[in-house]
């Protein structure tokens, strides 16, 4: 009975925390000063402006996605199958990107190529011309940026995908075909799901990111949405607003569960066979560049470019002096929600693996429904749920915040650790219950030390994206309670450049410490983590 | 048709294969016969030209296909392979799998769907052609994992214990169908099994094998009248008949 406590605990702040938004925001839309009605909805779609926020959505999340395959795969295929140069540490540096948060790198793009980048000015000189000839701003520029934040995901899977297949279902195609037959019509169609995963993970992505649009001035949904919310206060209508959003996002996820099935986006290395690394031979040198080329764009620039600009350790200082409270407050609700969505996946995946096949396959959709919610809409409900004079504890604190960061982030977290739990045969379990009958104490000591890597993974995961997270705090972050990413966000609308670019490196830095501690603790590196 | 010579392959400071030197007439049967980790494995691998040796020759019909510097591509070297664990393509259907292993790019659509018909009625799988692996009984995996190898009409039979994971009754309806293609198709089979009984009923001659070495070479008779080692004698369970005699009576 001990166990059904547990989850019954588990399953009620999931809800609690994750659906009660989503919930509550759907309800407020099809109501008018306190009466049910369809006018949000009927309004909206009157307006002619939907059509071009879905295009402009559109081209954005399709642009990004094919730049991002185009990059991602081959990547991944050089760093898993290849004998490219540093082929051991390129495995782990292709993941950097995601620590840098998309719209930092936007702020030292628009600092290199913005209409007064410095980058512009110099090349405007150069060529003695007014105008410049590229800049960051618009679409161009934006698929740009989330092509570089987002890479890492497919080459992330696309890995994933290559080390999931037994090495000798490609020997057996080598018996009649050569390389190339091998791998169009045996490689790539295995790991397939994999990629097509992957593609609809980073659609997802670009199409519901607020920051790097709105900071390069592109009108699409999560930025119509956030003003409809800002400026007119009118959360009805931005929900109704976001409903063709929200209906494409359904409609992906339930694609990527057929396809993907119940594979798993873990794969422990097995002891067998390691893989066959191909020679490269005299492509050797332009696979190096073009690796190279990635991570100097992805890392290598926005991280030189805000040390650059921030100029002198002075800034920091400034930096600490004046931002000290919002790193501190960053760095514990990130903790403290990375936490909390360890636990509460834990156990959730746990459900969900020993479930009876109906409630598996329900609370598998369920849990990653918050992908369909986009953050700027994420943030309207969970003001609509919880901006209540009786829940004033929840809405006028931190904890608010630590909501956000748990409803938006835990499908990940899930993913990570439930593609772990799968892979504990429930035999393993069932021979602990012979030696130990209480549950609690089998859990704790068989099947979470068996899912250490996923744990460790998902929480890593956990507190990188909670670090970043800026869309869902901008619009619930209590008086006084602002987190660092908030506190750059405002600062750069001053202009105050040499102490955003300091906050900036030092939000990078302060993200990646737990990050290293875990890599050395758990020797991650010998586990791979997909995201699903 | 096949020749090894001196063969060695070490994986680190582990050699998986010492020494090894065989011969294989055309037509003929070869049981590779040893207990598991002894390196049968790696010797298919090496003949079929996945791995390089370390040292020593491999020849297909006088050519050199293998040596320390120099390896042949397995699509070069005119051979079939069963694997241990069949390594049927998931995502392809039966047909798609025979299909695929034809090697002639030179036919049309008709004349390869023509080829494929043909092995399914040799190997008695008509009726599967649609059906994906994964909804295949053990039995007929194994058949699938026959045709695809053989679609190709290839003259050398790598196969890696394929009726290991089989009952009884199975496996002597597939030794049968083997010995039936053998001689319709001219084949010429190197035969890896750690099961005495398997390696009697199909052998033309056995090779014993432990710890990457081949202990002995020679039909069941030669091995039985003159066993050189204990090892052998054991492996093979071979008993001096006038004492079991004595001990019946
Ligand atoms: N790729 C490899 N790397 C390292 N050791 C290997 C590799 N393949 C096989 N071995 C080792 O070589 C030995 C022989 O293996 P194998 O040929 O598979 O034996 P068998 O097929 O007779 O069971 C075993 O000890 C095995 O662990
Ligand atoms: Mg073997």
């Amino acid at each position: 009975m001990h166990n059904r406590l547990v989850y019954i605990v588990a399953l009620a702040l999931f809800c609690i925390i994750v659906l009660a938004p989503i919930l509550s925001m759907f309800l407020d839309s099809f109501m008018v000063e306190g009466k049910p009605s369809l006018s949000n909805y009927s309004e909206v779609l009157k307006e002619k402006r939907q059509i071009g926020l879905l295009v402009n959505s559109l081209i954005l999340a399709i642009g990004t996605t094919f730049f991002c395959l185009l990059i991602g795969v081959p990547l991944g295929f050089l760093i898993n199958r290849t004998n490219i140069h540093l082929r051991n540490h390129f495995s782990y540096l292709f993941l950097a990107p995601l620590v840098i948060p998309p719209y930092i790198s936007t702020i030292a793009w628009i600092h290199l190529l913005g209409s007064k980048g410095i980058l512009n000015i110099y090349l405007m000189k150069l060529f003695s011309v007014t105008e410049p000839f590229f800049t960051i701003y618009g679409f161009l520029g934006s698929i740009f940026v989330l092509t570089l934040s987002y890479f890492p995901f497919v080459t992330l899977l696309t890995i994933t995908g290559l080390k999931s297949f037994d090495r000798r279902l490609e020997e057996a195609a080598e018996i009649s075909h050569g390389s190339w037959d091998i791998m169009k019509k045996i490689t790539l169609p295995l790991i397939y799901p994999y990629i097509f995963s992957a593609a609809i993970f980073v659609f997802i992505f670009s199409i519901s990111n607020y920051s790097v649009p709105d900071l390069l001035r592109v009108n699409v949904y999560p930025v119509e949405i956030f003003i409809q919310f800002s400026a007119y206060y009118n959360h009805a209508k931005a929900t109704a607003l976001s409903i063709p959003l929200i209906l494409i996002l359904f409609f992906l996820i339930a694609l990527q569960r057929r396809y993907m099935g119940n594979k798993s986006y873990v794969t422990v290395e097995t002891s067998s066979r390691e893989v066959k690394v191909r020679d490269l031979g005299w492509w050797k040198g332009i696979a190096f560049a073009f690796v190279l080329l990635i991570i100097f764009l992805s890392v290598l620039v926005p991280i030189s470019d805000l040390i650059f600009t921030s100029r002198s350790i002075n800034a920091y200082v400034v930096a600490f002096k004046t931002a000290h409270p919002q790193i501190i407050n960053s760095f514990i609700l990130a903790f403290s929600a990375a936490t909390v969505m360890v636990i509460l996946a834990f156990i959730v995946s746990y459900i969900t693996e020993r479930a009876k096949k109906v409630l598996k396959g329900s609370l598998d959709f369920v849990s990653l429904l918050p992908f369909a919610i986009p953050a700027t809409i994420f943030g309207i409900g969970l003001t609509a749920t919880w901006n209540t004079p009786s829940t004033k504890f929840i809405y006028g604190t931190s904890l608010i915040i630590i909501f956000g960061y748990v409803a938006r982030f835990i499908p990940f977290v899930i993913r990570t650790i439930g593609s772990n739990i799968k892979q504990i045969k429930v035999g393993l379990e069932e021979a602990a219950l012979i030696s130990e009958p209480s549950w609690a104490k089998r859990i704790l000591k068989v099947v979470a030390p068996l899912s250490k890597s996923g744990i460790l993974a998902g929480w890593g995961i956990a507190f990188v994206l909670s670090m970043g997270e800026l869309a869902v705090t901008l619009l619930v972050t209590p008086a006084g309670e602002a987190t660092l990413p908030i506190r750059i966000y405002t600062l750069m609308h001053y202009g105050a450049q040499q102490l955003v670019a300091a906050l900036c490196i030092i939000l990078v830095c302060v993200t990646l410490l737990p990050i290293i501690s875990i890599v050395l603790i758990g020797r991650l590196s010998r586990v791979q983590i997909a995201i699903k | 048709m096949l020749k090894i010579k001196e063969l060695t392959k070490k994986f680190d400071s582990l050699v998986a294969v010492n020494r090894v030197s065989l011969d294989c007439k055309k037509g003929e049967t070869l049981t590779v016969l040893g207990p598991s980790g002894c390196g049968k494995t790696t010797l298919l691998r090496l003949v079929a030209g996945f791995e390089k040796p370390d040292q020593g020759e491999i020849l297909l019909n006088g050519e050199v296909v293998s040596q320390p510097n120099k390896i042949i591509a397995p699509n070069k070297r005119d051979l079939g392979m069963i694997f241990q664990d069949l390594a049927l393509w998931p995502h392809m259907t039966v047909e798609q799998n025979i299909e695929f292993s034809l090697r002639s790019k030179r036919m049309n659509k008709t004349e390869r769907k023509k080829e494929v018909k043909e092995i399914l009625e040799k190997i008695n799988l008509e009726g599967f052609e649609k059906r994906y692996p994964n909804k295949l009984s053990g039995g007929e995996q194994q058949r699938v994992a026959l045709a695809r190898s053989l679609v190709s009409k290839p003259k050398l039979l790598l196969m890696d214990e394929p009726l290991s994971s089989l009952d009884s009754i199975l496996k002597g309806e597939l030794i049968q169908l083997l010995t039936s293609l053998k001689d319709q198709l001219e084949l010429t089979m190197v035969y890896v099994t750690h099961d005495q009984e398997e390696a009697k009923s199909v052998a033309d001659r056995i090779a014993v094998m432990n710890c990457g070495r081949i202990e002995q070479v020679g039909t069941l008779e030669e091995i039985r009248s003159d066993p050189t080692n204990k090892l052998v004698k054991d492996f093979l369970n071979i008993h001096t008949k006038p004492r079991s005699f004595r001990l019946e009576g």
